[in-house]
């Protein structure tokens, strides 16, 4: 069984903080080693191209606990990649050291089956999953660099901007009582839930909180407030939703 | 983040509140099954009344009834706590009865999570599903007082249903609704007309 690949942060975490700075990812085979305990990880989450958040972690815990946060990380990659075929993923966001934080974008490609010989050679038996399931040196080769959001330029993570917010909520609601408004977008599904929801926090601190039935993804909104992702509710049909709470004004859920 | 109300660690929630918590909830609320998550307290004989919204967005009229009967037993601060998210009590909060507190913190992070509601008196629990409804439920001294306050048990019912009738589809489909009113002994046909 292929062992699953994970992200290894480079170990000069100091330049992370520098405009324009390429950061190469590395997919390696293996758990965390000790090396992962040196880097001070702040946060550390994945995210499917076409998938939901695979892991979100803001890290709280003093130091001693980065290793375990890295091995988090991995575990939820993992999952995250037994869920879907797409391979493409994106690092949303690392945090190094102390309270500097970079935000930045890594595309992991496809591994490229490997091409068929020029002449066939019958007297080669392939295994049945030579062209499906890549190794690590194929992986390997196939990172790209790690490109810094804004044509360059490393965001310091804050709160969603209060014009950004306005512009969510405004819809046409199917519910507007004195205590909350909901709307039907339409988009539907999860997917299309979380893709608003990182459109909305591109240059937000994000916090995950896990529940028995899923995470939920947060931030916090300029002036006060908080917004929220989830992928499902109490009844059935499971209706993710968008949830934004500012002070002195009723709540809205977005229902995709 | 606020003078209003206190918010509590989970360690500080743990040592100060988590034995009259347990005392009061059971932590049914997360089951899949309307039959089991309507019955969110240890005590099952506790009367159980559903309320639109929870403690920090209730209704003017409701809040204040639920503050009368909450302050006849001796509570005069409520605590309020995350009871979704795993593991529980992360981001729990004490508050005074007050409107303008409550506001205030249903713009946290807590109000974004089903959660729990209670005083030291452990005779009453308030339980928010996220789904635009709670469960009310306590001793008898303390469901009465809060019934009388609120005008009637007829009254409490027929606010709810009207909200029910009107909005909660947008939260909760039909057949759930109807689960959940039966949990409590209502239909929609219990409307006054």
């Amino acid at each position: 069984m292929r062992a699953a690949p994970h992200v290894q942060l480079p170990h000069q975490s100091a330049g992370l903080d520098r405009i324009g700075v390429r950061y190469r990812v590395h997919l390696v085979p293996t758990r965390p080693t000790s090396k992962h305990s040196e880097i001070a990880i702040l946060f550390f989450f994945l995210c499917c191209r076409e998938e939901a958040l695979c892991e979100g972690r803001l890290g709280k815990e003093p130091a001693s606990t980065h290793c375990e946060m890295a091995s988090s990380a991995l575990f939820s990659f993992r999952l995250c990649q037994e869920k879907t075929p797409d391979p493409f993923y994106s690092i949303l966001g690392v945090g190094f050291g102390g309270n500097r934080i970079a935000e930045f974008q890594a595309l992991v490609a496809p591994p490229k089956p490997p091409s068929p010989p020029p002449t066939p050679k019958p007297v080669v038996t392939a295994p049945s999953n030579f062209n499906t399931v890549p190794n690590f040196e194929q992986m390997h080769r196939e990172v790209l660099d790690i490109l810094p959001l804004g044509a360059g330029a490393t965001a310091r993570l804050g709160k969603v901007g209060l014009k950004t917010i306005q512009e969510l909520i405004r819809g046409k609601f199917l519910r507007k009582s004195s205590s909350l408004q909901i709307e039907y977008v339409d988009e539907k599904g999860p997917a299309a839930a979380q893709r608003a929801f990182d459109a909305l926090t591109t240059n937000s601190a994000v916090k995950t909180e896990e529940t028995s039935k899923g995470i939920v993804r947060s931030a916090e909104i300029e002036g006060g407030g908080t917004v929220t992702v989830r992928d499902f509710s109490t009844g059935k049909p499971p209706r993710p939703t968008i949830e934004v709470r500012q002070p002195g004004e009723m709540p809205v859920k977005k229902r995709f | 983040m606020s003078d209003l109300f206190t918010s509590l660690t989970q360690a500080g929630f743990q040592e100060q509140f988590l034995s009259v918590h347990d005392r009061i909830f059971s932590g049914q609320e997360e089951s899949d099954i309307p039959d089991e998550y309507c019955l969110p307290f240890v005590d099952r004989h506790w009367e159980r009344v559903l309320l639109e919204s929870g403690v920090l967005n209730l209704s003017a009229e409701n809040l204040r009834a639920l503050t009368i009967a909450a302050e006849k037993m001796g509570d005069r601060q409520i605590i309020i706590t995350d009871s979704e998210t795993r593991p529980p009590h992360q981001m729990p909060i004490i508050a005074t009865w007050n409107e303008k507190t409550l506001g205030q913190a249903s713009s946290t992070l807590l109000a974004h999570f089903k959660n729990h509601t209670f005083g030291q008196s452990a005779t009453w629990g308030l339980v928010y599903y996220w789904d635009e409804f709670s469960i009310l439920g306590g001793t008898p001294v303390f469901m009465e007082a809060f019934l009388e306050a609120a005008g009637g048990r007829q009254r409490v019912k027929d606010r709810f249903l009207s909200f029910a009738a009107a909005d909660w589809w947008t939260s909760v489909e039909p057949p759930t609704q109807v689960k959940i009113l039966k949990s409590v002994g209502w239909s929609f046909g219990d409307v006054a007309l």
